[in-house]
């Protein structure tokens, strides 16, 4: 693909954005941890890397990340190999259900756990501050991502492998094991890595599901170092660990997914009706699946609608959130909505026009080194950014822009990983044939390749104003109390004790994951599982 | 006893993809299922194969009733269009894995994957990655992959389409002596009928789902059973309709074809004599070189008739060229009345 000016011109204010919006934030906070005031260089760094306690919130946040991804590829994976394999009524649907979870903001997750199995839950039973909640959560969240990455490869290689096997003697448990598994790891590696690192940088979830000292993941170690003890010397030191760790993972995540473009079946293959055995177990799966998605889901909707009193429905809750009490910084549900969704417009703009400019980069300029780089929003974590902004450019801050700047450095990964597969799934033939007919690279963009990525600019929009909605350690540190948003209204409540403000709180979290859903009916329809 | 397919039947929907096909495939023979694209040729190898299940019919493997078996459980081995070989194996582990299944010990399975190896001419690339090799040489691979557990029939589905021309014309003699050599029965599905006449002892013709035809190729080529056939199988000089009775009559053929049917003249059955002859004065409309051989295209004004002849240029008394002149002698036995067909 011939490089064009517009492809370097991209890429060069896609770089300068990024070096402003996130590289010198990110600066500051290395050079706070390095070179503290009043301190010899390195000293801060040292002496908290060689902390004890420190060391203790590294290894759970390693452990833990690892136990959540091992449990949610034990659930994805097979799921992932049953979809792959069969096709059956209402396929689509299941699959757009199952990546419900992945835009839901964690404190609907956390709220519809707890509404599970907290203190007054449905189950009964009280599981608030334990680990296995954690991990449940975790698992909730991050079983799409395993199963839509392996399954969408395997779709693409197509039936013929295991029917070549079979031709050479080997049953369905033989091919499984000889030829489908082996396919399956690189995408599987893939796709762990990319939950590793999501559970590794947990945050919303750990907070309200667990939130004693000693299941602090490094995120939350840092919110509490940067919020309420002030110690940015050592939040500093944190959030340069956790860039190293994510940063490295995530770059290997982007070696990774080059390696597993796989050319198309060259003809779509009609998938397999479910029949006996791979029936009952295509069934058992969604059932289980459908369980560990839906449940935390319905639970929320059903104590959002029961009375203090017990008596369902009852519109008590949804009163609860309308009043403002009156303490001065408490959200009502309309201010946080409307903050929510202003700054959601904003931010996804933003993350469109960014995210492109990075996709066409890659793509049509040659900087692939650029994709690599286009992740590390993801490994700075979004507490560290608000972190980052706070002490970088506290003007900034204080206005309606700081916020949405902050959102839409989180969801332009999104838009990237969205966009640059569909560019490069263009005919590489066009822009020559519209260069012949008169079109320069601009024109080309305009008049030829951004009309046939329409579909996928939707969903990367939808996705972009999900994670805006939905994103919850920025918010928590750069909101005032005229900006909050409803994720961090929804905390608010949950920190004071009563009941009018936990049933304010399930409220609030029943209409964000109503609005949530209502974007992810957008997704569902032009999504082809991609990541 | 061979393959026996009897009655074999599938439908998608509404459109019958293999129609009540019986064929019989004595032991090691080579049988060519040739056909244009959408006969149900493939689909038919499929059911052979047992990767598809049939809607009526069985499917007999020397005797043995196989058709409730999956593949895994009937002896054969398949050779697959794209070649289908497992790219997390290399070229070695890729032929070994049907000797993996049956239990073969490494030892043996080591000295029978060299074995095969040497036979389709890739010996020493064992330890590849299939995905470093060229077609040419996938192609090899999965011949040798699906020969080398020795199974009692081979099912080949259009194996050298995705090669190129020249690469298909070197690797059609080696299946053809690779097949040859072999004591298994196979069945080769192809829609280029150079490549079904050099590969198969006998050839099946399809069309629609159904076996129009199958013989040997002199069967095939000398009485072809309608003029669809005639025409699918190379012939070019077939006429229908008042044309054929025109030039029957013109050429003095003791029958002339009657409704629904075609008159066809066999192109090597004609040869072009010098002019004022025995024959009928013929000039040369059109000539063109196919490879090593001309294509003359010759106006016959008795006949007001062109005739397709192909040949070498030596046979002929004077340069093929738009013009000349020649004697057209065509024997009683070149000529052939066909039933028309079903519509083309």
């Amino acid at each position: 693909m011939a490089r064009s000016w517009l492809g370097h011109a991209t890429g060069a204010a896609a770089l300068a954005f990024l070096t402003l919006a996130l590289f010198v934030p990110l600066a500051a906070i290395v050079w706070r941890g390095v070179a503290p005031e009043g301190a010899q260089v390195g000293a801060g760094l040292l002496g908290t890397l060689t902390d004890p306690y420190y060391l203790g919130r590294l290894w759970f946040t390693a452990w833990q990340a690892l136990v959540s991804t091992l449990l949610t590829v034990a659930l994805g994976l097979p799921t992932a190999l049953l979809l792959a394999r069969y096709g059956f009524a209402g396929r689509r649907l299941l699959t757009a259900a199952f990546s419900v979870p992945f835009v839901m903001p964690t404190v609907v997750a956390g709220m519809g756990f707890l509404a599970l199995a907290g203190p007054r839950g449905v189950l009964g039973v009280d599981l608030r501050g334990t680990l296995a909640l954690v991990l449940a959560a975790h698992v909730f969240y991050n079983f799409a991502v395993v199963a839509r990455l392996v399954s969408g490869f395997l779709e693409g290689l197509g039936p013929r492998l295991e029917q070549a096997a079979a031709t050479l003697g080997a049953g369905p448990w033989r091919a499984l094991w000889r030829v489908t598994l082996p396919l399956a790891l690189p995408a599987t590696v893939a796709a762990a890595t990319l939950v590793f690192i999501f559970c590794f940088t947990s945050f919303g979830v750990i907070l309200i599901l667990a939130p004693q000292a000693r299941f602090a993941t490094l995120e939350v170690e840092l919110y509490r170092l940067t919020l309420r003890l002030l110690q940015l010397d050592a939040a500093a030191a944190l959030a340069l660990v956790q860039l190293v760790v994510v940063g490295g993972l995530g770059w290997a995540y982007t070696r990774l997914q080059a390696r597993l473009a796989v050319p198309l079946a060259a003809a779509p293959a009609t998938q397999e009706r479910p029949r006996g055995l791979g029936a009952a177990l295509l069934g058992a799966d969604l059932l289980v699946v459908g369980a560990v998605v839906l449940a935390p889901l319905v639970a929320l909707a059903a104590q959002a609608l029961t009375g203090p009193d017990g008596s369902f429905p009852s519109g008590a809750n949804l009163r609860a959130m309308l009043e403002s009490p009156r303490s001065v910084g408490f959200a009502t549900l309309g201010l946080g909505l409307r903050n929510s969704l202003a700054f959601a417009a904003a931010s996804t703009a933003l993350a469109l026009a960014l995210g492109t400019a990075f996709a066409y980069a890659v793509a049509r300029g040659g900087w692939r080194w650029l994709d690599g780089l286009s992740l590390l929003p993801l490994a700075t974590s979004p507490v560290t950014l608000g972190f980052g902004y706070l002490i970088t450019y506290p003007w900034l801050v204080a206005t309606f822009w700081g916020v949405p700047l902050a959102h839409a450095l989180i969801a332009f990964p999104f838009v990237t990983r969205t966009l640059l597969p569909a560019l490069r799934a263009l005919p590489a033939g066009q822009a020559g044939a519209a260069a012949t007919l008169g079109a320069g690279p601009w024109r080309t963009l305009w008049r030829v390749e951004l009309p046939q990525l329409r579909s996928s600019m939707t969903v990367a929009a939808a996705f972009a104003f999900a994670v805006s909605l939905g994103e919850f350690g920025a918010s928590l540190l750069l909101v005032r109390p005229e900006f909050a948003t409803l994720p961090v209204a929804i905390y608010d409540r949950l920190s004071r004790p009563g009941i009018t403000n936990y049933g304010a709180a399930l409220g609030l979290a029943l209409v964000l994951m109503a609005v949530t859903t209502l974007v992810m009916l957008v997704l569902q329809r032009r999504d082809r599982g991609e990541f | 006893m061979g393959l026996r397919v009897e009655r074999l039947s599938k439908s998608y929907g509404p459109v019958r993809a293999v129609d009540a096909v019986t064929l019989e495939v004595p032991p090691g023979a080579t049988l060519a299922l040739l056909g244009p694209s959408g006969c149900g040729k493939s689909t038919l190898l499929r059911l052979i194969a047992g990767l598809v299940p049939p809607d009526d019919g069985r499917v007999l493997m020397d005797g043995r009733d196989v058709t409730r078996l999956p593949p895994q459980k009937r002896d054969l081995g398949m050779v697959f269009q794209d070649f289908a070989l497992f790219p997390h194996l290399n070229v070695a582990d890729n032929v070994a894995f049907g000797l993996v299944e049956r239990r073969w010990d490494p030892e043996s399975r080591h000295l029978r994957v060299e074995e095969m190896l040497a036979l389709v001419g890739l010996a020493g690339l064992g330890r590849r990655r299939v995905t470093e090799l060229s077609g040419g040489q996938q192609q090899r691979v999965a011949l040798a992959r699906a020969m080398a557990p020795g199974p009692g029939l081979l099912l080949l589905d259009e194996p050298l389409s995705n090669l190129d021309e020249a690469l298909r014309t070197e690797l059609r003699a080696e299946v053809a002596r690779l097949l040859d050599a072999s004591d298994a029965e196979a069945v080769y599905v192809t829609h280029d009928q150079v490549e079904a006449f050099a590969v198969a002892d006998a050839v099946a013709v399809m069309r629609a789902g159904r076996v129009v035809q199958a013989g040997t190729a002199a069967e095939l080529l000398e009485a072809p059973a309608d003029a669809w056939t005639a025409r699918f199988l190379g012939h070019e000089n077939v006429w229908e309709g008042e044309e054929a009775v025109r030039v029957a009559r013109a050429a003095g053929l003791a029958r002339a074809p009657g409704p629904g049917q075609a008159l066809l003249l066999r192109a090597e059955a004609v040869t072009l004599a010098a002019p004022r002859g025995s024959g009928v004065a013929a000039t040369v409309n059109e000539a063109r070189r196919e490879g090593l051989a001309w294509r003359l295209t010759v106006r016959v004004p008795a006949w007001d008739a062109q005739v397709v002849w192909r040949g070498h240029g030596r046979e002929l008394v004077s340069e093929p060229v738009p013009g000349a002149s020649f004697d057209l002698v065509a024997p009683a036995t070149a000529w052939c009345i066909l039933p028309a067909g079903e519509g083309q």
